[in-house]
C-alpha cells in the first residue's frame, strides 16, 4: 500500500517535471521565433516603410496560420504595429531587434577573430547563441574583444542604444569598372552556397584586390597573385569600395612569409584581415608600419613554420598564416648584416 | 554631474565612431615612433650582443639534435626528481607515520574512543601522510627544475619545435609546455595553459593535459615496469627494461594528447589554429630566489595545500570502508565484487577499479589501497620488497601481464585527479568543461583498455 503510493507519487513528480521542461522547451522556441522576427523586420527595412505580412511569413518558412500567430503575439506585446497592412516595429520593438542585431554581429566578431571558428560556421552558432546571452555578458564581450564597430561580413554593429557607425559604404563587384583595386566591405551570407564558394576562393572582408576584366559572362580578379574568375551572380554578393591608390598597391605582393632569412625587410602593414585581438597583439609586439624586420630561425621541423623574426630587438616567432598577412618591402640601400 | 559625464561618454562614443579604421595601427605606429626615437639619443648598442644567442638557438632548434636535446633534458630532469626524491620521501613518511603511532598512543592514554581514535589517526591522517611524503619531495625537486629551465628561456624553444606538430592537430606549440608542465603535476600544467593566448587551443590544453602522467603516477608505472617487464628478460637488461615500459606508457599518453587533441578540433572545439604568436625571450642567467619563489610558493605548497584538503577525507573514506562489515564482509570486499565484472572486462579486476574511485583525490594512494583489499589490512599499507609485492599480486591475485598493460594504460589515460578537476573549473569558470574533462579521459581509458583486453584475450585464444 505504502510502496505503491511512493511509486504514484515519484510517477507524478517526474511527470510533472517533464511537462515542466517541454512547455519551458516551447516557450524558449516561441521567444526565439519571435526575436528572429524583429531581427528580420529591421534588416530588411532600414527605413521604416513596412513589411507585407506574406514576406515574414515565407521568411520564416512556416505556415500561414503559425505564422498569424506567431504575429498576433508580436503585436499583443505591443512589439510591432500594422499600418495599411504591413507590419512595422514599434519603438519597444525597434530596441529589442537591436539588441538582438548587435548580440548576433558581436558573437559573430568573437568567434571568427577570438576563437578562430571558420566564416562559413558563424552564422550558425551565432543564431543559436543570440538569444541566449544575457545584456551583461554581452556588454563584458563588448569590452573584451575592443568595441569592435563591423563585424566580420563587414556589417555595422549597432551600439546599445540603436545608433548604427559611420561606415564606408561600397557598391555591389557587378558595378565596379575594370582596370581597378578594390577592397571588400561586405559579402551577403544568405544564399549559403554562394557565400560558402566566395569564401573558399580566398575572398574575405576586408580583403582587397585588383579587378582585371568585368564583362557580361563574369568577373576576372587577381587576389593574392592568384587569377580567379567570378560569376555574376556570385559577384553581385560581394560589396567592395574602390580604392584611389590602385596603381601603387602593385607591388605590395609580397608577405613576411616570403622573405628570406636574414634579408632585413620594412613592413608597409597587417592586411585588414587580420583583425581584433590578434591584430592589436602583432602591433603591440612591434609589427608596426614601418618597423624594420629580419627572420633570423626557421623551424626546422615544420620546414619553416613557425619562422623567428627579429622584430624591434626581440625574437618572435608566427606560423605561416599571420606571417602571410603582413605586406612587406625588401630595404635595398641596406646590408643585410647586423 | 551625472548627466554630465553621461555628455561626455557619449561625445566620446560618437566620436570614436568617426574614426578611420586604421586608427589604432597608426597610433601604435606613433608610440613606437616616439620610443625609438628616445631610444636613438640614450641607448648605444656596443658590438652585436644577439650572436651568441643565434649560435645557440641554432644548436637547440637544429634538425638532428633539436629533439634528442630536448628528450635528453627532459629525461634528466626526470631522472633527478625520481632518484632524489627517493630518499626525503623514506624519511618524511617515517617520520609522519612516526606521528601516527604517537598520536594514536596519546589517544589511548586519553581514552578517547579506539574507533574514533582509530578513524582519526589510522584513516584520515595516514591518508594525509601518504599523501603529503608520496607527492612532496618529488615535486619539490621537478618545480625548480622546471622553473630553472623556463627562466633560461630553454622552454620557449621547445615550444618553436614542436609547433608543427601541434599545427596539425589544431593545437597551440606552447601546449608542449603545459605538457611537459603536466608531469609534475596536471593541476599546474592546466594553470599553466594561461600562457596559451587564443581561448580555442587553450580548452584543447587543459581538456588534455591528464594525457601525460604525473608524479603521483609515476610510481605506479615505475613497480609495475620493474615487476612485470623487467623479469621476464635476463638480468642485465632489466632496468633497460622497466625503463623502457615506462617510456613506452608516457609516448601512449603523448599519443593520446595529440589524438583527442585532434579530435576536439575538429568536433566540440572547432576552428582554425588562430593567433600563433611565440616570444622568444634572450637567454639569461636565471634568477635562484626568483625560481625558488615561483616554484615553492607558487606551485608546490598551493597544489600541495589543495592536495590535503583532499586526501584526508578520502583516507576517512578508505579506513570506513575497510573497516565497517556487513555480515562478514567488510565494505571493501562487497564493492570490489560488485565491481569485478566491469574490471575483468577491461583487463583489471575490481578491487583496482575500487581503488581508483577511492583514489580520485590523489593517484598516489591507489598501491597501498590496493594491497590494502587485497591482504584484508584495516588500514593502507605498504609491503617492504618488490619480492612480497610479486608473491601478492602474481602468485596470490592473478596478475598478468594483461593486468599489468591494462593497468598502465587506465593509469595514463583515466580521469584526472579531484585537484585538477577543480582547477579546471576554476579556469574555464565552467562545470560544463570540467565534466568534459573528467568523463572524456575516463571513457577514452575504458574504451582503449577494453579493446586491448578483447584483443588480447582473443589472440590468447588463437594462439
Amino acid at each position: 500500500m505504502w510502496l505503491w503510493a511512493l511509486i504514484f507519487i515519484i510517477t507524478g513528480i517526474f511527470l510533472a517535471w517533464i511537462v515542466g521542461k517541454a512547455h519551458e522547451y516551447l516557450r524558449t522556441r516561441n521567444r526565439e521565433s519571435m526575436e528572429d522576427v524583429l531581427k528580420f523586420l529591421i534588416i530588411s527595412d532600414p527605413k521604416m516603410e513596412g513589411v507585407p505580412q506574406e514576406t515574414v511569413a515565407g521568411f520564416l518558412g512556416l505556415s500561414r496560420r503559425a505564422a498569424t500567430t506567431l504575429i498576433n503575439r508580436l503585436y499583443r506585446d505591443g512589439l510591432i504595429r500594422f499600418q495599411s497592412n504591413r507590419i512595422l516595429l514599434t519603438a519597444e520593438g525597434r530596441k529589442r531587434a537591436i539588441r538582438i542585431l548587435r548580440a548576433h554581429r558581436l558573437l559573430e566578431y568573437y568567434l571568427v577573430y577570438a576563437t578562430g571558428l571558420p566564416l562559413r560556421d558563424i552564422h550558425r552558432y551565432a543564431e543559436k547563441q543570440e538569444h541566449r546571452i544575457t545584456p551583461e555578458a554581452l556588454r563584458d564581450l563588448a569590452a573584451r574583444i575592443g568595441y569592435p564597430l563591423r563585424d566580420p561580413h563587414g556589417d555595422p554593429i549597432p551600439d546599445e542604444d540603436g545608433n548604427l557607425p559611420i561606415v564606408a559604404s561600397g557598391k555591389p563587384l557587378t558595378d565596379v569598372s575594370a582596370p581597378s583595386w578594390v577592397r571588400v566591405v561586405h559579402i551577403e551570407d544568405e544564399p549559403a552556397h554562394i557565400f560558402a564558394q566566395i569564401i573558399s576562393e580566398g575572398i574575405e572582408p576586408y580583403s582587397s584586390f585588383l579587378v582585371l576584366e568585368n564583362l557580361p559572362k563574369g568577373i576576372h580578379i587577381q587576389i593574392d597573385g592568384r587569377d580567379i574568375w567570378l560569376a555574376p551572380i556570385v559577384a553581385n554578393n560581394i560589396t567592395v569600395q574602390v580604392l584611389s591608390d590602385a596603381p601603387s598597391r602593385m607591388e605590395e605582393q609580397k608577405t613576411l612569409a616570403d622573405v628570406e632569412i636574414g634579408t632585413r625587410v620594412r613592413v608597409i602593414r597587417i592586411t585588414p584581415r587580420i583583425q581584433g585581438l590578434l591584430r592589436r597583439r602583432l602591433l603591440d609586439l612591434g609589427f608596426t608600419p614601418g618597423a624594420k624586420i629580419k627572420p633570423v630561425l626557421r623551424s626546422a621541423f615544420g620546414r619553416g613554420d613557425p619562422t623567428a623574426y627579429l622584430v624591434r630587438g626581440s625574437m618572435i616567432a608566427l606560423r605561416k598564416e599571420q606571417a602571410r598577412e603582413i605586406l612587406v618591402k625588401e630595404e635595398f640601400n641596406e646590408t643585410s648584416s647586423a | 554631474m551625472k548627466s554630465e559625464i553621461r555628455e561626455i561618454l557619449e561625445t566620446a562614443d560618437a566620436l570614436r565612431r568617426q574614426l578611420p579604421e586604421d586608427f589604432r595601427d597608426r597610433l601604435v605606429e606613433s608610440i613606437y615612433t616616439e620610443a625609438e626615437s628616445i631610444t636613438q639619443k640614450v641607448v648605444h648598442v656596443e658590438g652585436d650582443p644577439l650572436s651568441w644567442e643565434e649560435r645557440i638557438d641554432r644548436i637547440v632548434t637544429h634538425p638532428l639534435w633539436g629533439l634528442p636535446l630536448m628528450v635528453l633534458g627532459l629525461a634528466v630532469i626526470f631522472w633527478i626528481t625520481i632518484v632524489g626524491a627517493n630518499y626525503p620521501s623514506e624519511l618524511l613518511a617515517t617520520i609522519l607515520f612516526a606521528i601516527e603511532d604517537w598520536g594514536s598512543k596519546l589517544f589511548a592514554a586519553l581514552h578517547v574512543p579506539a574507533t574514533l581514535s582509530n578513524f582519526l589517526w589510522h584513516g584520515v591522517y595516514r591518508g594525509l601522510a601518504w599523501v603529503v611524503s608520496v607527492m612532496l619531495p618529488p615535486m619539490a625537486i621537478f618545480f625548480p627544475l622546471f622553473t630553472l629551465l623556463e627562466d633560461l628561456g630553454y622552454l620557449p624553444r621547445v615550444a618553436f619545435n614542436m609547433d608543427w606538430l601541434f599545427k596539425k592537430v589544431g593545437a597551440h606549440g606552447k601546449q608542449a609546455l603545459t605538457m611537459a608542465m603536466g608531469f609534475g603535476c596536471n593541476a599546474a600544467g592546466v594553470v599553466a595553459t594561461r600562457i596559451i593566448e587564443s581561448p580555442r587551443e587553450r580548452l584543447i590544453a587543459i581538456l588534455t593535459n591528464n594525457f601525460v602522467p604525473c608524479n603521483g603516477r609515476w610510481p605506479l608505472l615505475i613497480m609495475l615496469g620493474s615487476l612485470f617487464f623487467a623479469s621476464v628478460v635476463p638480468p642485465q637488461y632489466r632496468s633497460l627494461a622497466a625503463t623502457g615500459a615506462v617510456l613506452g606508457a608516457v609516448i601512449v599518453g603523448v599519443a593520446f594528447t595529440f589524438l583527442v587533441s585532434w579530435f576536439l578540433s575538429r568536433t566540440m572545439l572547432r576552428g582554425e589554429p588562430s593567433a600563433f604568436t611565440l616570444e622568444l625571450p634572450p637567454y639569461r642567467r636565471p634568477s635562484v630566489l626568483r625560481v625558488l619563489y615561483t616554484s615553492f610558493i607558487e606551485r608546490t605548497v598551493k597544489i600541495l595545500w589543495r592536495a590535503v584538503y583532499m586526501a584526508a577525507p578520502s583516507g576517512g573514506l578508505i579506513w570506513i570502508l575497510a573497516n565497517v562489515h556487513v555480515g562478514s564482509h567488510s565494505l571493501v570486499q562487497i564493492l570490489s565484487s560488485w565491481l569485478d565484472p566491469l574490471g575483468h572486462l577491461i583487463g583489471l579486476d575490481g578491487m583496482i577499479l575500487l581503488a581508483y574511485i577511492v583514489a580520485i583525490p590523489a593517484n598516489e594512494i591507489v598501491i597501498p589501497t590496493i594491497i590494502m583489499g587485497y591482504t584484508g589490512a584495516s588500514t593502507m599499507v605498504e609491503l617492504e620488497s618488490l619480492e612480497a609485492l610479486r608473491h601478492l599480486l602474481v602468485d596470490q591475485q592473478d596478475w598478468t601481464l594483461l593486468t599489468a598493460v591494462s593497468l598502465m594504460l587506465f593509469s595514463v589515460l583515466h580521469n584526472p585527479c579531484s585537484t585538477t578537476i577543480l582547477t579546471i573549473w576554476k579556469e574555464t569558470g565552467s562545470k560544463k568543461w570540467a565534466a568534459v574533462g573528467t568523463f572524456l579521459p575516463l571513457a577514452v581509458a575504458f574504451a582503449t583498455t577494453f579493446l586491448v583486453a578483447t584483443i588480447w584475450r582473443l589472440l590468447g585464444g588463437l594462439l
